[in-house]
């Protein structure tokens, strides 16, 4: 039995398989984590901003400094949490692909462990490219911006970790579209991305504390509006932390059972 | 040709059954546009002020959700119309087969187009009856909605499918979805079109799913008037033009 716990080594290499495969299919990555969260968020930012009277109640200069944030947070979970569905059962069961890394000296944790940060850089590049239109739209806002695609990146590979605690298990796709549609568009929509978390029905506002997407926002949002205070700003990332390491140990057995059976 | 309704009803009938086994992704579909209304209109309608339509003011919530409608009519046509098509085109080459029997290429696609707008009116019709219940119609001529939201399901069928005889591999179904996207957010679905620009304005216009919007608020709020007639006409045109374009470039294809 190999040692369970990641090698640095063996993980760059997985991390680095990745990188070479987007590059095949970079448009996929402009188009969805690109192009069309930047439409989505300047078209509501200007549009719905254009509507809005009492600004003061949003705490930001206007609703873009608002929705911008949310738009970059709520996309990279959409991203991430895509990638493990079924992109990475492709990975794991169809292409075979892990199949290859375990017959190499690298273990299946490198492999899940890979995949994750890759999620997480790729998501915090595209993030990068983002935050250069907001910024070119709102003005430069202070350093504390420069951080939201670290944030981005992070949060990306919650999603991606928690859902891949659920596909790790699956032989097939069925139930997929479900988690698109029922637990990644939600996560998007209600983690305070158009309006404050307050404003929501309480029910929604409770349960969604409890997701990585809404923490996310919150320091993303306070670093663009140069308003983030240290400690929470660490709690709300030491969710989205928690969030990784949780997704990362229920997909172990999944991945166990997978590429070393 | 056209009227060999047995074929057309034999190749909606081969979607229900096949869905029949995935009836959760119809489902799931249907919710899609409810957390957009719960998630955008409950917290904005708060900070907005009433917003005017047609000589009246409308508030937010009421405003957003017939837009909605429309959207969610979009979205039960669209996946059916492209990927799935496409899917039954190239992977699975059903088609071919289809056409062997006495089965043409016409009703193939009037077929699928067919199915695909029941699933645009279920989740329209659904999803009025929601906006009913939570009391956003302001008037009886909301029921029109229903064969609206079909002529939306067809006019984004045409286009989709025609569309789809582009493809060259899964790939390419970033740019539809980019597409979607823009439709979607950029239809004046979440605010008034008079907040664009007049040369963008001009360029909405000449896309489908605004009209479905323009349509299916003015119904809602009690407000249709002689431009809704414009919109309908303009559906009806997409619808035309499309599916007669689709229908010759799968018979080059397919008969080739």
């Amino acid at each position: 039995m190999t040692s369970v716990s990641p090698r640095p080594s063996s993980v760059w290499h997985v991390v680095e398989h990745h990188a070479v495969q987007t590059r095949r299919t970079l448009q996929t990555v402009l188009l969805s984590g690109f192009l069309s969260p930047v439409f989505t968020m300047l078209a509501l930012g200007w549009g719905i901003g254009s509507q809005v009277d009492d600004v003061s109640s949003l705490g930001t200069p206007d609703y873009l400094h608002f929705v911008g944030p949310g738009v970059m947070i709520g996309t990279a979970t959409l991203q991430g949490g895509f990638s493990s569905l079924w992109q990475a059962l492709a990975a794991l069961r169809w292409e075979g692909m892990y199949k290859n890394v375990v017959r190499s000296p690298a273990t299946f944790t490198d492999a899940m462990t890979g995949r994750l940060v890759w999620m997480g850089i790729l998501n915090a590049l595209s993030s990068v490219a983002f935050l250069t239109v907001l910024l070119i739209a709102i003005g430069w806002s202070g350093f504390g911006a420069l951080l939201t695609p670290f944030i981005a990146g992070l949060t990306a590979m919650s999603a991606a970790a928690g859902v891949l605690a659920f596909t790790s298990r699956k032989e097939s796709g069925d139930g997929f579209s479900v988690v698109a549609r029922l637990v990644l568009t939600p996560l998007f929509v209600f983690s305070g991305t158009f309006s404050s978390i307050d404003t929501l029905p309480s029910a929604i506002a409770t349960v969604i504390k409890f997701f990585p997407t809404y923490h996310g926002i919150e320091v993303a949002r306070d670093l663009i509006n140069e308003r983030a205070e240290l400690v929470p700003s660490l709690l709300h990332v030491a969710v989205i932390l928690a969030w990784i390491a949780v997704g990362w140990a229920l997909s172990f057995g999944g991945f166990r059972k997978a590429l070393t059976s | 040709m056209i009227t060999n309704t047995f074929a057309v009803r034999a190749i909606v009938e081969r979607n229900i059954i096949f869905f029949r086994r995935d009836w959760v992704i119809l489902v799931a579909g249907f919710f899609e546009p409810i957390f957009w209304l719960i998630g955008i209109s409950a917290g904005l309608s708060t900070i907005i002020d009433d917003i005017e339509f047609g000589g009246e003011l409308v508030e937010y919530t009421a405003f957003v959700a017939p837009g909605l409608i429309a959207v969610s009519a979009m979205n039960g046509a669209a996946f059916d119309a492209t990927f799935n098509f496409y899917f039954k085109l190239k992977q699975l080459k059903i088609f071919d087969s289809i056409i062997t029997t006495p089965v043409t290429i016409t009703n193939v696609v009037i077929g699928e187009a067919v199915w695909s707008v029941l699933r645009s009116t279920a989740y329209a019709t659904s999803f009025l009856i929601l906006t009913v219940l939570f009391g956003l119609v302001a008037s009886p001529w909301a029921i029109l909605i229903i064969p609206v939201s079909a002529l939306i399901g067809f006019s984004i069928s045409a286009i989709g499918i025609f569309a789809t005889t582009f493809v060259r591999n899964w790939h390419d179904f970033d740019y539809f979805s980019l597409a979607l996207q823009v439709l979607f957010i950029g239809s004046a679905t979440f605010y008034p079109i008079t907040v664009y620009p007049s040369w963008v304005q001009v360029v909405v216009q000449f896309t489908p799913l605004y009209h479905g919007v323009a349509l299916c608020r003015s119904l809602a709020l009690g407000t249709a008037g002689l431009a809704d007639v414009g919109h309908l006409l303009v559906l009806v045109g997409f619808t035309a033009f499309f599916g007669w374009r689709a229908n010759r470039r799968l018979e080059k294809s397919l008969l080739a």
